[in-house]
């Protein structure tokens, strides 16, 4: 009895620690006066979310991303999104995080107590769990549905988990296809029957056709990675977006070497850490499946580090001091950077006089600036939905040629060409996105030829208006 | 007894004669020996002033984040409060301390006094050593002793208090400088080769070396945290401008090692590594994984070149110590035996010729800054206003930040320095293009109040063309060398 009430004592502290961790960004923001969704995607979910509110069902065509195209995304986050936009984007990622948390703990829970406490204190502090679970991304859902699909699986709800698979294509068909993967190497690994698995793949492509049709792999590689960058991309604090912290994977990998006594026992987790890392080189969101694996092993290793004898005891709580210290400062300097985030106050009022512009043409930015430029109710000439995009690598190569233009005859062609009415520049871009200095190409164009007049400038954005005289 | 003392008094000799021979160098002027030193002379003035770390220098490119590990600048503002000629003898302190720890490491790899004296003149008479710590503020003076001085104590480790000093050095040197990511990848390749030898490692060595990797990653992602979020893995290259690079990250070649390490070192420090994997002991596999680090950064252009030759001639030089027993070994079995003395004399005779005068020779040609230089910017400290941008070349940016006090347009820091190397192209512009209306769109870019004609203008610049300063209109020279933009 004694040791239940301590159990769900320590439950409800990782509960909470789980809602701080969460809350924290937006609460940040808040008081920063930047009571702004975080990045740019963010935005392009809030106003589809928005039409379909409005409209009542899933828009065909995308007016706005790629100066107007076929819309070609998953239903599934905007749909949920739309019952209220607003409020949803900043607080249905939260509630998902702390279901995909209770999931993870309940999971873990059945194999081992102390691993469930550990791993579940990890993933909770994981950069990569704060970043899905704080900014509105439907991976959010994929990744409950999958922890969702796990736990019903070892409750012996097979039906029910293999059925989870198909839900997932409609949030992020990649994630179901990964998901199935995982499920077919786990059948290999148990030798289970294959006839599940089987009509969940059947399933899986029936929602496939219904979202996208015939399936084109057009703009999926658009990104081209290098090792490098990888590295980069994993590795929350060498920059990644949504990372893993450099101690969390360094304990994952003593984790590792702390399985690997009993060899070939593990062999099902080595190959899923091998799949999942290599995969993550292609498809950045494979690493928020990876953090699930990592928060797992790191949890083993930080338990074997504790449990097992050394030589020297101070040495031993040096090390799990240092250990915590270092996981804390990757999930604080994370928080720190999403605080940080774009957009700001500043962006957004650039925005804002964009949005009250009565004009139809095309709003000329970098690409990463589209869906903000769409969200204001303008189009742009591209942005990061590659996926299907139209013309991708053309409008690619003339976005480039226009950024870095030192012709004013070309300038005005590809002007022309694209019917651009706005140029959208901010500081990101001038500070090492695209320039390093605000005197140069483009820059050095708009600022001294008549053919431009600048509009809007509050110092962190300009926007000039191609005078068509 | 006897034997004991004579050796401590051998070795206090040879320490004096290493610090006065650093000293005779750096009473030779009153100055620093480069620009890079005044950089750290801002930081400790900074501390002694204001009382706290420089994180953010208002004046190195008219305002940046500085990211520097803050130990090296604390010990010397509190160990000299500033006084210029205590901070030009600490450094040559650290460096001659050098003596006893390549003493020490000899000493234990082979238990042999007369080999170990000689290895520790050998050393601490590594050219590049000495070119890069002679009369200089560098932290490498320091860095080279703590690094050698973990590598010895934790072969020790199992005595208690070698622990203690481990852990105390491992913080020093992590707060110290980046070098501490040497140590963390020396150690890696010293499992690996541990592991292919089938030598077991103790328990206690495998945890303080887990403690040591965790504190050493832990203090540099916080230290460098800004750099590595904005650099990534490119914070190995420092945000080094390409034609700087080029130089400083240059490809290897037998010259450069000769040079840089020197021939003693070089010969006796390969044969040594030969009988070290030989006899298969432990303190020589973990300074050969230095070597072999320190040789893969450099072949993989990952390290300036003169700072892995520093290393590599240290390493070497203290690898040589198996090489000069065996050298001993083996006379003392020959018929010459009874002139024993004689060839250590022929020894010591060998290591002054081939190791102290070429040394010599190359110290004296290390240059110092100019003392004119410096009354120039002391006079632009006393009577310039002080909001004012001085135009300098990049390899003089620090003494204006640092004597002059006022804000400079590039210096060589560049680790987060905005566009450096956009600045670095700029300012060679400026002093080259003799065009007045391109250097006053870039004097105007930068908003440069000051133009400082070096007198070293013909050595980094050889094609350096300032006509434009004739323009009175627009220049006015008010004090030799010192320019005013007036338009």
């Amino acid at each position: 009895m004694k040791l239940d009430a301590r159990k769900n004592l320590v439950f409800l502290f990782l509960l909470s620690l789980c809602i701080i961790f969460l809350v924290s960004p937006v609460l940040f923001r808040n008081l920063n006066s930047d009571k702004y969704l975080i990045g740019d995607k963010s935005y392009f979910y809030l106003r589809l979310a928005g039409e379909i509110k409005e409209n009542g069902i899933i828009p065909n065509e995308d007016y706005f991303s790629y100066g107007g195209r076929e819309f070609r995304d998953e239903w599934g986050w905007p749909y949920l999104l739309s019952f209220n936009p607003e409020f949803l984007s900043f607080y249905l990622p939260i509630i998902l995080g702390i279901l995909s948390f209770i999931l993870f703990y309940i999971i873990l829970n059945k194999f081992d107590y102390k691993l469930g406490v550990v791993s579940s204190l990890l993933f909770i502090i994981s950069p990569s769990f704060i970043y899905l679970f704080s900014v509105s991304n439907k991976f959010s859902v994929s990744v409950f549905l999958s922890l969702l699909a796990i736990y019903l699986n070892l409750n012996n709800r097979k039906i029910l988990s293999l059925l989870c698979i198909p839900l997932i294509g409609f949030f992020s068909v990649l994630a179901s296809i990964l998901m199935l993967l995982i499920y077919a190497v786990y059948n290999l690994y148990k030798k289970e029957h294959w006839h599940y698995l089987l009509i969940t793949l059947f399933l899986t492509l029936a929602v496939i056709y219904i979202q996208f049709g015939i399936i084109s792999f057009k703009g999926l590689f658009f990104i081209k990675n290098n090792f490098a960058l990888f590295l980069q991309n994993m590795i929350s604090d060498f920059g990644g977006n949504f990372g893993i912290g450099i101690f969390m994977l360094l304990i994952s990998f003593i984790g590792v070497f702390f399985l690997w006594k009993n060899k070939y026992k593990h062999s099902f987790a080595y190959l899923l850490f091998i799949i999942l890392f290599l995969l993550s080189y292609y498809f950045d969101f494979v690493i928020f499946y990876l953090n699930l694996l990592v928060a797992v092993l790191a949890g083993f290793a930080l338990i074997q580090l504790y449990e097992m004898k050394w030589e020297e005891d101070f040495i031993k709580k040096l090390v799990i001091f240092i250990l915590i210290c270092g996981l804390l400062f990757s999930s604080i300097s994370f928080i720190n950077r999403l605080v940080a985030d774009e957009p700001k106050k500043e962006l957004q009022e650039g925005l804002y006089y964009l949005s009250r512009q009565p004009d139809d043409g095309v709003v000329f930015s970098h690409y990463s600036k589209g869906n903000l430029i769409n969200y204001a109710g303008k189009k742009n000439l591209m942005d990061s939905n590659f996926f299907n995009a139209p013309d991708l690598y053309k409008r690619n190569k003339d976005s480039e040629t226009l950024l870095h233009s030192q012709n004013i005859t070309v300038t005005f062609d590809l002007i022309k060409k694209y019917n651009i009415e706005y140029i959208f520049i901010d500081r990101e871009m001038i500070s090492g996105l695209v320039w390093y200095d605000d005197n140069i190409e483009l820059l050095f164009i708009l600022e001294n030829d008549k053919g431009f007049k600048k509009v809007f400038d509050n110092d962190y954005v300009k926007i000039w208006k191609v005078l068509n005289d | 007894m006897l034997k004991k003392i004579k050796e401590h008094y051998f070795l206090i000799l040879i320490f004096i004669l290493v610090f006065a021979f650093r000293l005779y160098f750096v009473f030779q002027s009153n100055n620093f020996s480069s620009d890079e030193a005044y950089f750290h002379l801002r930081h400790v003035n900074s501390i002694l002033s204001e009382g706290k770390i420089l994180f953010y220098d208002e004046l190195s490119y008219g305002g940046r984040f500085v990211l520097y590990p803050p130990l090296f600048h604390m010990l010397l503002a509190y160990l000299t409060f500033g006084n210029l000629l205590l901070l030009k003898i600490l450094p040559a302190l650290f460096a001659s301390l050098m003596v006893f720890v390549a003493y020490a490491i000899a000493k234990y790899i082979t238990n042999d006094t007369k080999t170990a004296l000689f290895t520790s003149i050998l050393a601490s008479f590594v050219p590049l050593f000495i070119i890069e710590t002679l009369n200089n503020l560098s932290p490498y003076s320091l860095v080279m002793l703590i690094l050698f001085l973990l590598f010895y104590f934790l072969t020790r480790i199992k005595e208690i208090n070698y622990l203690w000093y481990f852990i105390l050095f491992i913080l020093l040197l992590a707060f110290l400088h980046a070098a501490a990511f040497l140590f963390l990848l020396t150690i890696l390749i010293y499992l690996i080769i541990l592991n292919s030898e089938n030598i077991p490692l103790e328990k206690i060595k495998k945890e303080v070396i887990l403690l040591s990797v965790f504190i050493i990653l832990l203090i540099g992602f916080i230290i460098y945290k800004k750099a590595f979020l904005q650099y990534g893995f490119g914070i190995l290259w420092q945000n080094i401008p390409v034609n700087i690079f080029a130089d400083e990250f240059k490809n290897l070649n037998v010259l450069d090692i000769l040079f840089g390490v020197g021939l003693l070192p070089l010969i006796f420090g390969l044969i040594g590594l030969y009988y070290g994997f030989k006899t298969k002991r432990r303190l020589v596999y973990m300074i050969s994984s230095l070597i072999l680090v320190i040789f893969m950064l450099l072949l993989f252009r990952l390290m300036p070149l003169t700072v892995g030759l520093m290393f590599l001639g240290v390493s070497l030089a203290i690898i040589s110590s198996l090489a000069i027993k065996n050298i001993f070994d083996y006379f003392e079995q020959t018929k010459l035996f009874n002139y024993k003395r004689y060839f250590i004399y022929l020894f010591l005779l060998l290591v002054f010729v081939f190791g102290i005068i070429p040394t010599y020779n190359i110290s004296t040609k290390v240059n110092t800054i100019f003392d004119q230089t410096i009354d120039d910017m002391q006079w632009i400290n006393k009577n310039l206003a002080l909001n004012a941008t001085v135009l300098a070349p990049v390899s003089e940016g620090n003494l204006v930040s640092a004597i002059a006090k006022r804000k400079n347009v590039a210096d060589s820091e560049f680790l987060l320095a905005p566009n450096p190397f956009e600045r670095y192209e700029d300012i060679k512009v400026i002093y080259t293009v003799g065009s007045e209306a391109i250097a006053l769109n870039l004097i105007k870019k930068y908003d440069i109040n000051y133009i400082y004609v070096s007198d070293n203008l013909d050595k980094i610049y050889e094609n350096h063309n300032l006509n434009f300063l004739d323009d009175k209109n627009c220049f006015k020279e008010i004090k030799w060398r010192i320019y005013e933009v007036r338009c």
